[in-house]
């Protein structure tokens, strides 16, 4: 069968269209669903650039604190807008709405008093004001009022918030390697066994009840690990916390067990059996054939799904907030409880003041999470491409 | 060194891992189901009275008004989701210009968006449509008091899990067009038929099994998806209205709540495990659906087997 080349029936058909003059439905047809495909794509460029947009000030380090730090004097209330009014006090519009103008002039007065407090304990310390929102306070240690020695601190609300994200990123660091240790190598296992050895009537089943472990609902995993998995731990193990981190890198490395498996197992398919026999036949142990010939063989496939997996791992959001006790630490030990990025903004965007520090700093760190997974799933996919066009195939 | 290890071992330790994978997924189905069965009586599904309305009462929380809130949300998704992602496809495979740039970047972007984390959705839901959208239509009926759009609603969450969803969609639509047989398009251009008529009787008809596949799978991943609804609209319990700008309860989201807020675990046990019963059974039918009908729908998906 000789397939005609696509391109020259899109000519042909392009020009059938031309030629007829009942075929205007044809063209309005065409026109819309180019204009549909336009708005997808924008719509899509909007996610990323609004992201972007929204972490811009963060980014650049230029917050406006202005708002809630330049104190309204309780005098001026009648002469300042109502919107700025609103920011400074730290209301909803709702909650200003509903406010007396003497309940307004009272909050602002307290609200002023609290700034200046702040004010003289911050220039008390380094001269300048501090802005807590400078990259140079996201990344390094400081010495806050109330420390002897620099801390690394994520204190996001209170009077004067402090968002350090190198133990949320730490964080999230540790549930995505428990995550890998534990769920790569099941995954692998049961695609060697999947691929290599059973037979192909088990293989038929196996593969997509595996494959299902997918369609549990991250809730329900987070169900299970709360109700089974934490106090099988806290039996075995005695562990000091009941939520802790390595709870929930067990079960994020479940969750990513499907993705991984799936895609290591097409790379485990594609290495040729006629290799694996030549290796047995040269007396190579099981072993040996699978350490030396098949796993090289597949190598590039299997590391597009540990990226994958580690993407997965990563973003993941709800198993991680149900079990993982979300304290923001520091510490080395697996054991105690952690806070992860996506945690985070999960749990704290809600109460963000929209367009405030703490709302540009969540938008920051979502930018972060986003720029990363996104290179991630760009490695994992450069491999998969290299290597179909290496072997000749096209990829879907 | 390798050589050491005996050869029996790596099918049985192999063998023993998969076969873990497989029993954990069936023995979740069974355990749940076991432990489910109980509180599955007809007043948790309805319920009897009709006077408590306590959200955090659970014997005032119901299966069906969940059910319902996940139902509407996700019917609002698929109309949104599913023009959208099908006529995208339909353009990537068969009106973009063959090696066209653009077509490239499109399905580039979509590609980049399969792999964007469900919570950047969440953010994108609450800055963008609650905040940009919805407040913009706030400020334009001139009513910022008492904001009518500007806040969590099911329309919202609807949209967001939309985008989130879009990508399955496009997809799984652009394969099943493309493994069209050529010859049938050749034979469609050749009797006369112009490319509308083509793609509306040849093309649509016989991509159906693979674009259903595709919506199922959004459904289903959309159905057990929490985390953008947390800031776009989900509710406790009795709090949630159909309203197109009102909060909405949800069967995942009520999982969420009862097994990590509830006030008295005890009470609410029943209802918790019901639920997580519900969403399990909704979540594998609808994703067993898919498989079969992927395993139907392509015989080369057989024969790879």
């Amino acid at each position: 069968m000789n397939p005609v080349p696509k391109k020259s029936i899109s000519r042909f058909s392009e020009s059938l269209t031309r030629r007829r003059r009942s075929a205007w439905l044809d063209v309005w047809a065409a026109r819309g669903i180019t204009l549909v495909a336009a708005g997808v794509g924008l719509a899509t460029v909007l996610v990323f650039l609004f992201i972007c947009v929204e972490a811009w000030p963060a980014l650049v380090g230029q917050v406006a604190e202005e708002p809630t730090n330049t104190a309204i004097a309780a005098g001026d209330l009648d002469r300042v807008p109502n919107e700025s009014l609103q920011r400074f006090l730290g209301l909803s519009p709702s909650e200003f709405a509903s406010k007396t103008r003497e309940q307004l002039r009272l909050l602002a007065e307290v609200r002023a008093e609290t700034l200046a407090e702040e004010r003289g304990e911050e220039q008390g310390q380094g001269g300048a004001s501090v802005h807590p929102t400078h990259w140079r306070h996201l990344i390094l240690p400081y010495a806050w009022k109330g420390y002897e020695t620099p801390v690394y601190l994520w204190q996001p609300s209170g009077a004067g918030p402090r968002f350090n994200l190198i133990p949320l990123w730490w964080g999230t660091f540790k549930v995505t390697v428990i995550a890998l240790v534990v769920g790569v190598p099941l995954a692998i296992a049961a695609a060697l066994y999947v691929s290599q050895v059973a037979t192909v009537r088990w293989r038929v089943w196996l593969k997509p009840v595996i494959e299902l472990i997918a369609g549990v609902p991250t809730v329900v995993m987070g169900f299970l690990a709360l109700g089974i998995l934490a106090p099988v731990f806290q039996r075995v193990v005695g562990v000091p916390f009941l939520l802790n981190g390595m709870l929930a890198g067990v079960a994020v490395g479940v969750a990513i067990v499907p993705v991984v498996f799936s895609l290591a197992e097409d790379a485990l398919s594609a290495v040729p059996r006629d290799w694996v026999r030549g290796a047995l036949a040269l007396g190579a142990t099981p072993w040996e054939a699978v350490c030396r010939v098949v796993l090289p063989a597949a190598a590039p496939g299997i590391s597009a799904a540990v990226l994958l997996g580690a993407a997965q791992a990563l973003g993941e959001t709800m198993i991680v907030m149900m079990v993982s006790g979300n304290a923001p630490t520091l510490g080395w030990s697996v054991w105690d409880p952690v806070r992860t990025v996506p945690v985070t903004l999960a749990i704290e965007l809600g109460e963000a003041a929209r367009g405030g520090p703490h709302y540009r700093v969540l938008f920051l760190m979502g930018f972060l999470l986003l720029v990363l997974s996104v290179v991630l799933q760009g490695l994992a996919r450069g491999i998969r491409t290299r290597q179909a066009r290496f072997r000749g195939e096209a990829i879907a | 060194m390798i050589r050491r290890i005996p050869a029996w071992l790596f099918p049985r330790l192999t063998g023993a891992v998969a076969w873990a994978l497989a029993g954990l997924v069936l023995s979740l189905i069974l355990g749940i189901s076991l432990m489910a069965w109980p509180h599955l009586s007809w007043a948790a599904w309805v319920g009897s009275e009709n006077g408590a309305s306590n959200p955090l009462d659970p014997r005032s929380v119901h299966l069906v008004p969940l059910l319902v809130g996940t139902a509407a949300r996700t019917f609002l998704m698929s109309l949104a989701v599913i023009p959208m992602g099908i006529l995208t496809a339909v353009y990537l495979a068969e009106y973009a210009p063959s090696g066209s740039r653009t077509a490239r970047m499109l399905r580039w972007l979509i590609q980049v968006l399969a792999g964007v984390p469900s919570v950047i959705f969440g953010l994108f839901g609450l800055g963008f449509f609650v905040g940009v959208v919805g407040g913009g239509l706030d400020r334009w009926t001139g009513d910022l008091a008492s904001p009518v759009w500007g806040r969590p609603a099911l329309l919202w969450a609807s949209l967001t899990m939309a985008l989130m969803t879009l990508p399955v969609v496009v997809v799984a639509t652009e394969e099943a067009l493309r493994s069209v047989s050529q010859d049938l398009r050749v034979a469609a251009i050749a009797l006369g038929a112009t490319r509308l008529q083509v793609l509306l009787r040849i093309l649509l008809p016989n991509a159906l099994p693979g674009m259903a596949t595709g919506v199922i799978l959004a459904i289903g991943r959309a159905s057990g998806e929490v985390v953008p609804l947390l800031f776009t609209g989900a509710a406790v319990a009795t709090q949630g209205s159909l309203a197109l700008d009102e909060r909405f309860v949800d069967l995942a989201y009520q999982v969420f709540v009862l097994s990590t807020q509830s006030p008295d675990p005890q009470a609410s046990r029943p209802l918790l495990l019901a639920s997580v019963w519900a969403l399990v059974f909704l979540s594998l039918l609808l994703n067993a659906g898919a498989a079969i009908l992927r395993f139907r729908a392509t015989p080369a998906a057989r024969d790879r087997l």
